[in-house]
């Protein structure tokens, strides 16, 4: 695919992973915290693994925050992973207060049970709008303390089993996922590969 | 919540997988990245790897392993453990494309420092070792480092509880013997700290069934077991009662 996937750098996540799957899937992916560099790609990645408080803080230290909301607010195409997702919303309870990106509409509150949520789901769609078409049997990893909060049109997919865990949200062309696709095997890949699809032709 | 897990685990020592036998002697395997990749092909829900030397002769994580490990485009979830000594080891770890860090030795050294990363990396990052053994009917926590036994308080492992999601229950002793891994750890353990539990060390699939019905055991770890046949695993995992694990799935590509 002649797509320019842009990893988000900051300083944070689970980046060689990510960049791998991408290259993985013929895509020219650039790791970086310049906003000349990302400026050129077609779709930029917010990678997982860390803290929200930690994750902000970094994204504020290297000028990356209006960047990323004007991309969103001119309708191109990003995927928040994990804590990439939950950075989209508008605060998060994790460890303090902290005030998110407020792309999408919602906060990020502790799991139920403070339990970690870590393991593999099977998903429930929400919506008709499904080009996503993920599978009945199609399990994706998921690791994280705290989850999605917020109105339901925002919600895309979530986990079949109980307690209610939102997986997928978007608004516009800003989609989050609380799963990891890159580490979520066959479904993970297939995952990418319609959401580079839908990248590729612009809607 | 999610579905219970399956962990293929790699030991590796002196930078070759090893098959290890209560983690004192070692045979030689060969090329971790050829197990691992197995595991990754034969759908193991995580891989746990364990680099034993690293803290032993304070070598620190293995970052070349794990940036060449990066190129082979595992798409299993990655545990990592070795080494790793203060924050820094830690997000480099996970920046190598590891989603989630063992910690051993570093607890015992600084746990204040731990609590920190936990801030930073997100409490379900992070895995903390406990090789246990019982002695005198008392669960005794054994440092490979000094190789002495010692309590542990109920203190600590509230406090730990904040820092980490899970604790890999290791049974030291029982480790690469078959079917012999003592459930007493985790029966002694559970009514008095109420912990998420990885159970590791010499367990058998007939063991699986039985640990995986306890509330508190969110995962079982397997290591020289699986690597004796093609999709091993997948067939383990048909032969389960329990059935709140993800189900086998017999694909070329996982």
């Amino acid at each position: 695919m002649n797509i320019k996937v842009g990893i988000v750098d900051y300083s944070l996540g689970n980046i060689y992973a990510i960049k791998n799957i991408f290259l993985s899937l013929n895509c020219h992916v650039l790791v970086s915290d310049t906003l000349s560099e990302l400026s050129k790609c077609d779709l930029l990645i917010l990678p997982g693994v860390g803290s929200f408080p930690y994750a902000m803080t970094n994204l504020k230290k290297k000028k990356l925050i209006s960047f990323i909301i004007k991309w969103s607010e001119e309708n191109k195409f990003i995927l928040g992973i994990c804590l990439g997702m939950q950075l989209l919303c508008n605060y998060s309870h994790e460890n303090k207060k902290t005030k998110g990106l407020g792309i999408i509409q919602g906060n990020i509150v502790n799991n139920e049970e403070n339990i970690a949520n870590i393991g593999w789901n099977l998903l429930h769609c929400n919506t008709n709008d499904n080009f996503l078409k993920i599978g009945k049997k199609d399990y994706f990893y998921f690791n994280h303390s705290y989850c999605y909060k917020g109105p339901i049109n925002y919600q895309l997919y979530e986990c079949k089993k109980n307690p209610k865990i939102i997986a997928i949200i978007k608004h516009k062309n800003t989609y989050g996922v609380q799963f990891h696709p890159e580490k979520s095997q066959s479904s993970g890949l297939l995952f990418l590969k319609k959401f580079l699809v839908r990248v590729q032709n612009g809607n | 919540m999610a579905t219970k897990r399956i962990i293929g685990a790699v030991i590796i020592k002196d930078g070759l997988a090893v098959q290890s036998f209560n983690f004192n002697n070692y045979l030689p395997l060969g090329d971790p990245i050829i197990l691992i990749e197995n595991l990754d092909r034969w759908g193991a829900d995580e891989i746990l790897i364990l680099d034993i030397d690293r803290s032993r002769n304070n070598l620190g994580p293995n970052f070349d392993f794990l940036e060449n490990l990066s190129k082979f485009k595992i798409k299993t979830p990655l545990i990592y453990g070795g080494g790793i000594k203060n924050k820094f080891d830690a997000i480099d770890v996970v920046q190598k494309g590891i989603e989630r860090i063992v910690i051993d030795q570093w607890l015992n050294s600084n746990f204040n420092e731990v609590k920190e990363l936990s801030s930073i990396l997100g409490r379900q990052a992070i895995i903390t070792c406990f090789p246990l053994s019982i002695k005198k009917d008392e669960i005794k926590y054994y440092n490979y480092l000094n190789y002495k036994h010692t309590s542990i308080s109920k203190s600590f492992m509230t406090d730990l509880k904040k820092v980490s999601s899970e604790i890999l229950v290791i049974d030291y002793k029982n480790e690469g013997s078959f079917g012999n891994f003592n459930v007493d750890l985790i029966n002694k353990l559970l009514p008095v700290y109420n912990l998420e539990m990885i159970a590791f060390g010499g367990i058998s699939p007939q063991q699986i069934n039985n640990l995986l019905s306890i509330k508190e055991i969110s995962a079982i770890c397997i290591g020289n077991y699986l690597n004796y046949k093609e999709h091993n695993i997948q067939l383990l995992k048909q032969s389960l009662k329990n059935k709140n694990i993800r189900p086998e799935k017999f694909l070329k590509e996982i």
